[in-house]
């Protein structure tokens, strides 16, 4: 098989899915442009507050995201190297450093037997991509584990110890769990490297034995996948067996209930924002023309993450080739709104929920860390609006600017 | 003046009409009633504004702006003692669903990392350039140097769609040609530094780039000046400056004619010296009067470049540059040079003074090639060709006395000489980076360069000697000399050279860097020496200095550099460390093949060294940024042919040179320390910047010289080492600039510090030389919404001299300038402007005054200029300068220019697309 029939397969493959569903299909007309504006207070309702508890030497920074565990709340400073807890009711739990492992390590929480996870790379050693893809292909060598270190944190233990332990394969080829015993990968990349040209952008394994595979490309010298490392990306629902599944390079949303896969939505972008049909087909000859190419076409579309969806709404975020955009679709009015041209009003204390990021999606709820100075500036300047009840011991406390909150919400539904 | 004392203020919100929610960064713009701008600044997140010190009873136009809503306006007028509140609501344009504003939208936004700067905002005069736009900019400072800096950051490459403007490096070309009626935007954002190919990337890697993205309308044009002038003494001028653009190529042609001591032997200067800038009127393109002697220059010139890409980032370069410039000057110069010279026991004092006229002609072309496809790779390919003829002439009388003035002896020479010579170079540099095989990261350059000379000197020595005649002599000599040369540089820098060597082994973070250094240089001379025998009539062969020789000389040094940097970044800046260890070993071989056979030597030399460094940069975001390196290298100098067997020629009676073969290698150890700080606070109206660079080296067995000073004043000087020798400075400035709405105030200060300590013999006993200088400089500028621009400026120098040999004198000489300058740009297209000069010297008895003044009249729709220059207008001017040196000091007088008047017409030439600058398209 020439890379040309290879090329056309992959089309058909992209393409009839889409094609196959299309009864089901809902397509959603997305206009980058778009400058429509409206107010928050549409969108998110079910405000509440999570002050969380001061304490000496603990600052979390703005751009800190919250991440729940199963007991916790979670802050990450990268910069730092600190992750700090939190009950979910706001007290303050524990602090850990991460400091004296090195550089290169990203915390992870590892729901299956909560804890924290840090994988990274060996200080001893510097790897290329080519590198890592070579050790990937050789991971049952055991001489290949010294390249990468990994440490736990057990949150079932107060005393939130850091602990080394051996990586194993899962670590090496970034499986995630999915639910019961079912682990996906959703890498996608091409190499010479590879001694089969069948790849799957999305594989299923149980525990370490591959189960299905799916959107077949070829491994070799895919033209839309040359020179670049790609990732299909799953968003969780509050339900563990139904997901969100979305695909480098195409506009079809699927949804995943345990292993069967459905296109839902299909995003449909102006001309000038849609993939070329020569993308597909006219393979980049180096990695210089690709780079160009992303450069030079920044308003390209890319790939779709972060989906949320209840009966009025969706969210949804687009990554063009070099920006990265937040809507949100509105079901009845069937029109899709910039995330950034919806602006915070008085009714909500002018906090700015809905932004392009640093919200975090847990179950139906939506959390944000922001800091005190927000809420202070505000009742300071509207002193006719009651500050609400689960504030009022807080702010009474007269904390810094910089004093956490978290905020809870929900989009209306 | 409590009328201006009073001001009003002015506080709001904008919402959307709709929802009522709050409009964050909303452009909000306060005009006066002829609607230039006047304030502005963009909603806080809550949607506010607040502006203060705004004029009170006057009729002010505020207008507010957000993509995809219609334009707000409204009239206020401020009364005093109380504050005006404004709630803007904005309503969607409907008309408009993408987005497109209607209106000239806000004047600076982010676009992504991008700050953009959209000229439409900023209402100038219709004929204003880029420069005067980006004034009127908050945050953007032209320093007078022509430094822009960005919240004091130093913009380090101006581009236009992408590419240098018309191939130049100098960012005025583009800045104060192009109208700001051509510009769609302007850019600013970070871009790597492709000098850094291969290595790890630091913070300090990052270049500010500022890119004019030009209106589609405006992608092919063309500009420039045509002037000429005539005055009093014959003094005249002509300029000539041609660019002609289009999206992929562009030309130029320059040139220029005059007697005035200005430069234009560069065609690149004469584009940067004839630029349209209407601001601030070149005060420096004008007659030169602190150059040697009265100058007669000539030049021309084209230049061609060409863009095999018709991409419009800074990325993709493919892109051929050709220029080619004939150019001359006839020098006239009349010198005076006064020497306190240095003797044990006869102080000498030397007086020098000559007529000298010089021809050169010569020619030049450039080829420089560019190609580039990412920022990891880059091609540069440089060719140069000149050829030059010399025809000069001179005449020297030379008295030296003792200390009660009498005359000890006279020399008389005259000198006749014509050299022809040509060089051509080739430069090649080659840098490839690839993250994905580091192996076969590296950075080649190759530097050749041929050169062939030849030349034919006459020269007649009359020496006197009153103390004691029989040293008297009479020499007529004639010198011809033919010199071919060859060298070939080149660095391999092997970036690569860790992963090669170790794989994936880290070295702890390491960075190793393999250098290969390598020189061959060839040389043959051909010198015939001839006396004058008069018998004859003709010239005799003199064997003593008649010569051939070639030598050849080959260099090879490996260096292993080690660099480890530790950083950290934060959300409110990032501070690091970076540690350099570098090892060379030094081989160097040579040969000298001569006729003398004294001079037939080869040797061969090695040299192992160390060199370190440690530098600390630290950022806090939007407030300062701070660097500092400390620095420590060695050198290594073997002494040359020339100093170990010099052919003693003895016509320079004053100056008679003999070697010494005993000569030992010298080895100078340098310590190096530079400093830097500047504030990046946006918020600031004050932006200050400070550098401090200093230099401490020892040389261990320096060359110096063994003097023998004879009573008539003769003097030899043998080559000779030293202990040691010590050389401090320290150079310093400091900037700040005060932005004050339209005006703003400009303080620069700068000087430096410059201390020797060396030895030397004379007449065979050990001195001890020490000389200190000084100079520092401060300047103050004022400019007035372009209209007034007032410079202050200071400066001052001082040179001592003082030496360790009983009944050896110390001496100091010292001069200091304060210049007044004063432009004025009246509305009426006429703008005058003047500068003082008051010069004082130690030397001089009464200080001298150069007073400059020019009117100049924009004429024919902004397109011609008639200019009257009055030059010196006091007649006061003398050139006059002061040096010091271990053997004293020296103060030099020489011809140049003094008063004349000058009339000049320029005619600028502009278009733009298909609009002529300064009439926008309706």
């Amino acid at each position: 098989m020439n890379v040309r029939h290879c090329c056309f397969l992959m089309v058909c493959c992209c393409l009839i899915p889409a094609l196959s569903g299309s009864a089901q299909v809902q397509k959603i007309y997305v206009k980058p442009k778009e400058a429509g504006i409206e107010k928050q207070s549409k969108f998110v309702d079910s405000i509440r507050f999570i002050p969380l508890e001061i304490k000496k030497d603990i600052e979390i920074p703005s751009f800190s995201s919250v991440e729940f565990t199963r007991n916790y709340m979670m802050f990450s400073d990268p910069e730092d190297k600190v992750i700090v807890l939190y009950s979910k009711a706001g007290a303050f739990a524990g602090k850990i450093s991460y400091k004296k492992i090195g550089d290169s390590f990203e915390s992870s929480y590892d729901e299956v037997n909560d804890r924290i996870v840090f994988f990274g790379d060996n200080n001893n050693y510097a790897l290329t991509p080519r590198d890592r893809l070579k050790i990937l292909l050789n991971r049952n060598d055991p001489r290949n584990l010294k390249y990468f270190r990994k440490y736990e944190v057990d949150l079932s233990d107060n005393s939130f110890t850091l602990r080394k332990n051996a990586p194993d394969e899962k670590d090496l080829t970034h499986a995630m769990h999915l639910y019961d015993d079912i682990w996906y990968k959703g890498d996608i990349t091409t190499s010479s490297l590879f001694k089969d040209s069948l790849g799957h952008e999305f594989r299923l394994y149980r525990n370490d034995r591959f189960l299905k595979g799916y959107f077949a490309y070829h491994h070799i010298s895919e033209p839309r996948f040359l020179y670049t490392d790609e990732e299909v990306n799953i968003t969780r629902t509050g339900d563990p067996f139904v997901n969100f599944l979305t695909r480098p390079f195409c506009d079809t949303v699927y949804k995943m209930f345990r292993d069967s896969l459905f296109p839902v939505y299909r995003l449909v972008l102006p001309l000038e924002n849609s993939l070329p049909a020569s993308f597909f087909i006219k393979p980049f000859k180096n990695k210089a023309e690709r780079e160009n190419y992303t450069r030079n076409n920044g308003w390209i579309f890319h790939q779709v993450y972060n989906i949320y969806e209840n009966d009025r709404f969706i969210t949804f975020d687009i990554e063009y080739l070099t920006r990265l955009e937040s809507y949100i679709y509105q079901k009845e009015s069937k029109t899709v709104l910039n995330i950034k041209n919806i602006k915070p009003d008085s009714s909500q204390y002018n906090l700015k929920l809905l932004a392009n990021n640093g919200s975090q999606l847990q179950g139906d709820h939506f959390y944000r860390l922001l800091h005190a100075e927000d809420l202070l500036s505000f009742f300071e300047a509207n002193k006719n609006i009651p500050i609400p009840d689960d504030l009022k011991d807080f702010l009474a406390g007269k904390p810094d600017a910089e004093a956490p909150v978290v905020i809870e919400y929900k989009l209306k539904n | 003046m409590p009328a201006f004392s009073q001001t009003g203020k002015l506080t709001g919100t904008v919402k959307d009409s709709a929802s009522r929610a709050v409009l964050e960064r909303a452009t909000i713009s306060v005009l006066r009633a002829d609607s230039t701008v006047m304030a502005y600044q963009m909603a806080d997140k809550n949607g506010r504004f607040q502006f203060t010190q705004l004029p009170l009873k006057k009729k002010l136009l505020v207008s507010a702006t957000y993509a995809g809503y219609n334009v707000f306006y409204s009239t206020i007028e401020l009364q005093g003692g109380k504050t005006d509140t404004l709630e803007v609501i904005l309503t969607l344009d409907n008309h408009d669903s993408l987005g497109v504003v209607v209106s000239s939208g806000p004047p600076v936004r982010m676009n992504g990392d991008t700050l953009e700067i959209n000229p439409a905002a900023f209402k100038t005069k219709p004929d204003a350039v880029v420069e005067e736009l980006l004034n009127q900019v908050s945050g953007i400072t032209i320093w007078s140097d022509g430094t822009i800096t960005v919240n004091g950051k130093e913009v380090n490459s101006v581009l236009v769609d992408g590419k240098p403007f018309m191939g130049s490096s100098d960012p005025r070309i583009a800045t104060q040609n192009l109208p700001k009626s051509a510009i769609d935007k302007i850019q600013l954002y970070q871009e790597f530094d492709r000098s850094k190919i291969g290595q790890p990337v630091q913070p300090r890697d990052s270049l500010l780039t500022m890119n004019i993205k030009l209106k589609e309308t405006s992608k092919k044009g063309f500009f420039g000046k045509a002037g000429a002038g005539y005055g009093t003494s014959s003094r005249f001028e002509s300029d000539l400056s041609f660019q002609v653009y289009n999206k992929k190529s562009s030309a130029g042609v320059g040139g220029g004619f005059n007697n005035i001591n200005k430069n234009i032997g560069s065609l690149q200067e004469m584009f940067q010296n004839n630029t349209y800038r209407n601001m601030n009127p070149n005060l420096y393109n004008t007659g030169r009067f602190g150059g040697n002697g009265i100058n007669r220059n000539y030049s021309g010139g084209i230049s061609l470049v060409h863009n095999f890409t018709e991409s419009a980032n800074s990325r993709q370069n493919n892109r051929a540059v050709v220029n080619y410039t004939r150019s001359g000057t006839d020098l006239n110069l009349t010198d005076l040079n006064l020497q306190n010279r240095t003797t044990t026991s006869n102080p000498q004092f030397i007086r020098d003074e000559g007529v000298q006229s010089n021809q050169q002609n010569r020619q030049d072309l450039g080829i420089n090639y560019n190609k580039t496809n990412t920022y990891n790779d880059n091609l540069n390919l440089v060719t140069n060709f000149s050829t030059s003829t010399d025809d000069g002439q001179s005449n020297r009388n030379t008295e030296v006395r003792d200390a009660s003035d009498q005359l000890l002896s006279t020399n008389a020479t005259t000198s006749r000489q014509h050299r022809t010579s040509s060089n051509e170079s080739l430069n090649l540099s080659l840098a490839k980076g690839n993250s994905d095989e580091p192996a076969k990261n590296f950075f080649l350059q190759l530097n050749t360069r041929a050169g062939n000379s030849r030349s034919e000197r006459y020269v007649t020595s009359h020496f006197n000697s009153l103390t004691d005649p029989a040293q008297n002599t009479d020499i007529n000599r004639r010198y011809n000399n033919s010199n071919q040369s060859l060298n070939i540089t080149g660095t391999l820098d092997y970036t690569g050279f860790k992963r090669m060597l170790l794989g994936r082994y880290n070295l702890f973070g390491i960075f190793l860097n393999f250098t290969n250094w390598f020189s061959y240089d060839r040389n043959s001379d051909n010198t015939a020496v001839g006396d004058y025998e008069s018998s004859t009539a003709s010239y005799i062969r003199n064997s003593s200095l008649s010569n051939n020789n070639k030598r050849e000389k080959a260099e090879y040094t490996p260096s292993l550099s080690l660099s480890k940097f530790f950083y950290k970044y934060r959300e409110s800046g990032y501070h690091g460390i970076q540690l350099n260890l570098k090892l060379s070993d030094e081989l160097k071989s040579e040969k000298n093949q001569s006729s003398f056979t004294q001079r037939n030597l080869n040797r061969t030399f090695q040299f192992f060294h160390y060199d370190g460094s440690l530098s600390y940069q630290q950022q806090k975001k939007e407030k300062y940024r701070y660097f500092g390196s400390l620095n420590y290298f060695r050198n290594f100098e073997y002494p040359t042919v020339d100093r170990l067997y010099s052919l003693v020629d003895s016509i320079n009676v004053y100056d008679i040179r003999i070697g010494n073969p005993d000569l030992k290698n010298s080895i100078t150890q340098t310590l190096n320390t530079n400093m830097n700080f500047n504030t990046q606070n946006p918020k600031s109206k004050f932006l200050i910047s400070a550098n401090l660079n200093g230099n401490y080296s020892v040389t261990s067995d320096p060359v110096t010289d063994s003097i023998i000073n004879e009573l008539s004043g003769k003097r030899s000087n043998y080559y000779i080492n030293a202990d040691r020798t010590e050389n401090r400075s320290l150079n310093y400035n400091f900037n700040m600039s005060r932005k004050m709405k339209k005006s703003e105030l400009l303080l620069m200060y700068s000087g430096n510090l410059r201390n020797t300590r060396s030895s030397n013999y004379i007449d065979a006993l050990r001195n001890t030389s020490k000389t200190f200088g000084i100079s520092n400089q401060i300047t103050l500028q004022y400019s007035m919404n372009t209209a007034l621009i007032i410079t202050l400026q200071q400066s001052f120098q001082n040179n001592k001299s003082r030496f360790s040999l009983p009944g050896l004198k110390s001496f100091s000489n010292n001069g200091s300038t304060t210049r007044l300058g004063i432009v004025l740009n009246l509305p009426a297209n006429i703008s005058i402007s003047s500068t003082a000069d008051r010069v004082i010297n130690s030397n001089v008895k009464k200080p001298i005054v150069l007073w400059n003044t020019f009117m100049s009249c924009r004429v024919m729709k902004q397109q011609g200029e008639i200019k009257f220059s009055a030059m010196d207008l006091l007649k006061q001017y003398q050139n006059i300068s002061n040096s010091v040196s271990a053997y004293g000091t020296s103060t030099r007088i020489t011809n140049g220019l003094q008063q004349y008047f000058l009339l000049t017409f320029s005619y600028f030439p502009r278009k733009f697309g298909n609009t002529a600058a300064g009439k926008p398209k309706k």
